[in-house]
């Protein structure tokens, strides 16, 4: 009986919006293995996956597992929901385990562990498995994405595009890589270029949040606030708890000079989320710039309670500070600024104002 | 017909009952209160003869004026005179209501009345009641002082408009306190003048401690004196007369002290004339003044303030000789070394003097930035304070140095320190101690850049959201660029303070730029050095081996201050100097032409004591082969002792040495513990050295 056997994996399990993206992935035939009964338990945990079933699908991967040790796809598809699952260690041994017993070079094991290394931000090895994959079969868009993705994250822009682009070119539909692009040409400062990008991942899929707070990102990079805004409203009513929205368009706003509508917005992100540090420092410089030097260290000191090596909310402290005349507690303040986090103009501002 | 008759009777009623009336100072008006008018009557009387005098006596007048006023608060003239003994006083914003008062009983009091009382709101910044005030006194002006009045009036509402467009744009980063009762007291403080460092602070005031105790009695008030504050830790410690001889029994005003402490100027009236005296500080004392000299300096006509260059080779004054363009004018001129004298006067010309008086001049110890008061360009009352920039040589048109610093009263007497982030005024603020007294103002500078901290989701497969780059922004500099040198120069071992010359060297021009004498009882020295040329600095005293040190300051350089002590060494067998201004070619022996100043020192030192015989020893850093390092700190000794050689030094006397990197100054492993990059050059520059060795005597 040859069979082939089709197994769904959701590529983007990770995803924590709402319209995840699907890919295939075909594992092979199961006619090779010759232990029948390791042979059933696999294809009903196949049947209790496409189910969704997936306690009852890692019961019999395991029981076809135990029957037939070298059963390497069961393993891989182990793998696969325990990656589904978050359980990226046992999900990396299991895809171990799968490249391990297969003599050949599986591309779509060696993008499955890559991915999952990805996810556990061990982006070395990554790499190297993501190479592997696209080597043997470079015409899988998701794995140039993932190692577009893990360029990313290493900082690599240019070879980053480089892979969105060819991500691209295999699955022109492809929203995530439109937005991935986008950010990257966003870190390399290109922001008219992010901005095409983003407007691009949304005409494919216009509820994309996510893809609006970049937007409005970029178009504040550009000093373009009223774009930024309308962009973060966009982000925000795609999802009326996206605090990290919020929080930009408070900046947008500040930038503006519209510090009350700031301080407004800020509030907001510390209804949704009161350990948001980034949220109180930003209230801090917009009560700055209205005069309220007081309620702005209390600010800084909320965000410094929260995050006890938060430079930037020591350096803003040491400045709203020193309009306090508390010129000792400002110069503490910058010291330790430069000391988590090598900010520049902290150690500017301590060889300025505190030789006394 | 009935009703309007009504009405208008209804009209005068209460227009009878709501304005009061001027009750003259006459006895008919007080029957009930004779001996009390009889008083208020004679203080009046002797209020007026006062007032006569001219406003230097309205001060004792107007608290006679006061007494009339307080017996009768309903006439019109004695109002009008409080008001304007006010406005003459250290109080002047007292005057308001007196002369709306005055103004209120009768609209005729004076013909001048609006004009005091627009005075007054201007003094008060209440600049459009102060305009219409202004304005509504022009429209009475006429007689044959007509233009000079309308001038006047014009001017004032023209400040008005500054003083307005000023406030508008407050600078909130700057703080204006009381120096605090070490310094000041009931009576007037100012004049305030500081070392560059800010450690020492002289000033003028009117205490019954003055020199002679006695008052001068064309205004009732003490001699003026002069008064020294040093500050410790931070702190001012309790100003004490400077004593004699720079103060006598007469007016003794402080004008100008140098950067470093060691020279004051102050002011004689000398019977009218006002001249500039100089006082030098001889080991803890004052030298008796020395009046600055005649034609160039001082002339017959009133020389007031004064301002010292860094370099002490310019000096700014104040004077209204002929020749300027009216009033006061600053001028300056240069020290003559040939002569040992100041040379011919020059205005500062157009840019900065005006037909008005200009005052108080400050130069600043970078000498790019020039400070002084004027009643001219574009003051906001009395004289403002102005701000002026040397760029290619020309000094740029005048800054107001705005609000909350200049005020619509006199704002003079203002000093500031060499990082630029204080200054220091007199003035009469709500929290005055009385009278005049000395504040110092925080410049905090511009804004500094504050962080805004944003996130996005940046990779859609990602739940973490990426953390936006931190772009800092670049911060302008507040401060001035100059680097501050000071500290003590003393003799090593016994750390007895030694009375030493301070060369300052451009080495690049392979000049003197300036020379300057530490301290003899506390070896205490200031230099200033602005940003922007490799400096040599040369350290000499009879007996001692010279000192040197190199300061490289780039362009760009913001303020520092670097404290350090010099210790000199006795010409004695065994002694050794680093000689920091010897420079080579890059990985070459060949010495650089800004070596010459430093091997010339060297040369006389060899002239002036025939017997010496020395070794010059080079030394490299740590990196690079042995061999190497051998051969070229060798070639590089040898190049010095050559170069004495040709100016005439018997080779006997000398010996080169190559050390390559045999002594090094800073080992390895201790380089190895610093963080920066730019520290471990700097340890390895330390390492690569040229030294001088006295071998005998």
């Amino acid at each position: 009986m040859r069979k082939k056997i089709i197994l769904t994996s959701l590529l983007f399990s990770t995803i924590i919006y709402s319209s995840a993206q699907k890919g295939d992935v075909i594992i092979g035939d199961s006619t090779i293995i010759s232990n029948a009964q390791a042979m059933e338990a696999y294809n009903k945990a196949i049947e209790f996956y496409n189910a969704q079933n997936y306690n009852s699908a890692l019961d019999f991967f395991n029981q076809a597992i135990s029957l037939a040790p070298e059963f390497h796809q069961a393993y891989y598809n182990r793998g696969v929901i325990k990656l589904e699952k978050s359980n990226t260690d046992e999900a990396i041994s299991d895809l171990n385990k799968a490249i391990q017993l297969n003599k050949e070079t599986n591309a779509t094991y060696y993008f499955m562990r890559g991915k999952a290394l990805y996810l556990k931000n061990d982006f070395l090895t990554s790499i190297e498995d993501l190479n592997k994959s696209i080597l043997t079969s470079p015409s899988n868009a998701f794995a140039f994405y993932y190692r577009g993705n893990v360029h990313f994250e290493l900082g690599n822009f240019d070879d980053a595009l480089f892979d969105f682009n060819e991500a691209l070119k295999l699955k022109p539909d492809y929203a995530y890589a439109y937005n991935d692009r986008g950010s990257t040409k966003k870190q390399k400062e290109d922001y008219n270029g992010a901005i095409n990008d983003y407007q691009k991942a949304l005409n494919l899929d216009p509820k994309l949040s996510f893809v609006y707070n970049n937007m409005g990102s970029a178009y504040r990079k550009l000093g373009k606030n009223k774009e930024a805004i309308q962009n973060y409203n966009e982000a925000i009513k795609l999802k009326p708890d996206y605090y990290i929205a919020y929080n930009n368009r408070g900046s947008a706003k500040l930038e503006m000079g519209d510090f009350k509508g700031a301080i407004q917005d800020f509030e907001k992100v510390i209804q949704i989320n009161k350990e948001y540090a980034f949220a109180y420092n930003n209230i801090a410089i917009a009560k700055y710039k209205l005069k309220d030097y007081k309620g702005s260290v209390e600010a800084c000191t909320k965000a410094i309670a929260i995050d006890r090596e938060y430079a930037a909310a020591y350096l803003n402290r040491g400045i709203a500070k020193e309009m306090l005349r508390d010129d000792k507690g400002a110069c503490e303040d910058w010291n330790k600024a430069y000391e988590y986090g090598a900010l520049k103009n902290a150690k500017l501002f301590v060889e300025q104002s505190c030789n006394e | 017909m009935k009703k309007i008759y009504t009405l208008i009777t209804l009209y005068f009623i209460t227009s009878f009952i709501t304005k009061a009336q001027d009750i003259p100072f006459e006895k008919s008006y007080f029957k009930e209160r004779k001996d009390e008018f009889k008083e208020a009557k004679s203080a009046l009387d002797e209020a007026n003869t006062l007032y006569e005098q001219g406003y230097q006596a309205y001060k004792v007048a107007l608290s006679l004026f006061l007494k009339a006023q307080n017996f009768n608060p309903n006439n019109a003239e004695v109002n009008y005179k409080v008001g304007k003994c006010y406005l003459y006083s250290s109080y002047k914003t007292k005057a308001t209501p007196y002369l709306e008062k005055a103004l209120e009983l009768n609209p005729n009091v004076a013909q001048d009345v609006r004009y005091f009382l627009g005075r007054a709101y201007h003094l008060e910044k209440q600049w459009d009641k102060a305009i219409s005030e202004y304005k509504k006194y022009r429209n009475t002006i006429s007689g044959i002082n007509a233009p000079e009045r309308f001038t006047e009036v014009d001017k004032r509402i023209e400040e008005c408009g500054y003083g307005k467009k000023y406030e508008e744009k407050t600078d909130d980063r700057v703080f204006i306190d009381n120096i605090g009762k070490d310094i000041n007291t009931d009576g007037p403080e100012y004049g305030a003048i500081i070392s560059a460092d800010e450690s020492m602070m002289i000033f003028t005031s009117r205490r019954p401690n003055t020199t002679g105790g006695q008052q001068d009695p064309f205004i009732n008030e003490y001699f003026e004196d002069i008064y020294i504050a040093y500050k410790e830790k931070g702190k001012w410690l309790p100003a004490q007369n400077i004593g004699k001889p720079v103060n006598t029994e007469g007016h003794d005003a402080s004008v100008a002290l140098a950067p470093d402490g060691q020279k004051l100027i102050i002011y004689i009236d000398d019977k009218g004339d006002g001249n500039l005296y100089e006082c030098r500080l001889e080991g803890a004392t004052w030298s008796k003044p020395k009046k600055l000299d005649n034609n160039t300096i001082n002339t017959k006509e009133h020389e007031s303030s004064a301002s010292y260059a860094a370099d002490g080779k310019t000096l700014y004054f104040v004077s209204n000789r002929q020749g300027g363009l009216g009033g006061r004018d600053i001028w300056y001129s240069r020290w003559d070394d040939k002569n040992q004298k100041w040379g011919a006067a020059t205005n500062m010309g157009a840019t900065i003097n005006t037909k008005y008086n200009e005052e108080s001049v400050v130069i600043h110890p970078d000498g790019k930035t020039l400070y002084f008061s004027s009643e001219g360009h574009s003051s906001s009352g009395g004289y403002d304070i102005f701000k002026s920039e040397l760029k290619n040589g020309s000094w740029q048109k005048p800054e107001n140095i705005g609000y909350p610093i200049n005020t619509p009263d006199d704002d003079v007497f203002f000093v500031i320190s060499g990082s630029g982030r204080r200054g220091y005024y007199s003035s009469v603020k709500k929290d005055t101690y009385g009278e005049k007294d000395v504040y110092v103002i925080t410049f905090l500078g511009p804004e500094k850049p504050y962080l805004l901290s944003n996130e996005d989701n940046l990779l859609a497969s990602r739940t973490a959201p990426v953390t936006e780059k931190i772009i800092e922004k670049p911060v302008e500099s507040s401060s001035k660029k100059i680097t501050i040198l000071k500290g003590a120069i003393k003799e090593m071992g016994s750390l007895k303070p030694i009375k030493a010359e301070i060369e300052l060297i451009d080495v690049e021009e392979n000049t003197i730029l300036a020379t300057f004498e530490s301290n003899s009882s506390s070896g205490k020295y200031l230099v200033s050095l602005p940003s922007g040329k490799n400096y040599g600095l040369a350290v000499k005293a009879e007996g001692y081996l010279f000192h040197s040190e190199n300061f490289n300051i780039p362009d760009d350089h913001a303020f520092k201050e670097i404290e350090k002590d010099i210790l000199l060494q006795k010409l004695e067998v065994g002694s050794k100097i680093i000689l920091k201004n010897i420079f080579y070619d890059y990985n070459k022996a060949t010495l650089r032409p800004s070596s010459m100043n430093e091997l010339d020192r060297l040369y006389n030192l060899l002239v002036k004591n025939p017997s010496l015989k020395v070794e010059l020893s080079a030394h490299t850093d740590s990196r690079g082969g042995d061999a190497y390092n051998n051969k070229l700190s060798e070639e590089r000794a040898q190049s010095c002792v050559d170069y004495l050689t040709q100016k005439g030094i018997s080779k006997d006397r000398l010996i080169a040495k190559g050390y390559g990197k045999q002594q090094l100054l800073i080992s390895d492993a201790q380089i190895a513990k610093i963080k920066s990059e730019e520290e471990k050059e700097e340890a390895h520059q330390q390492n690569r050295r040229t030294e001088f060795k006295i071998l005998s005597k």
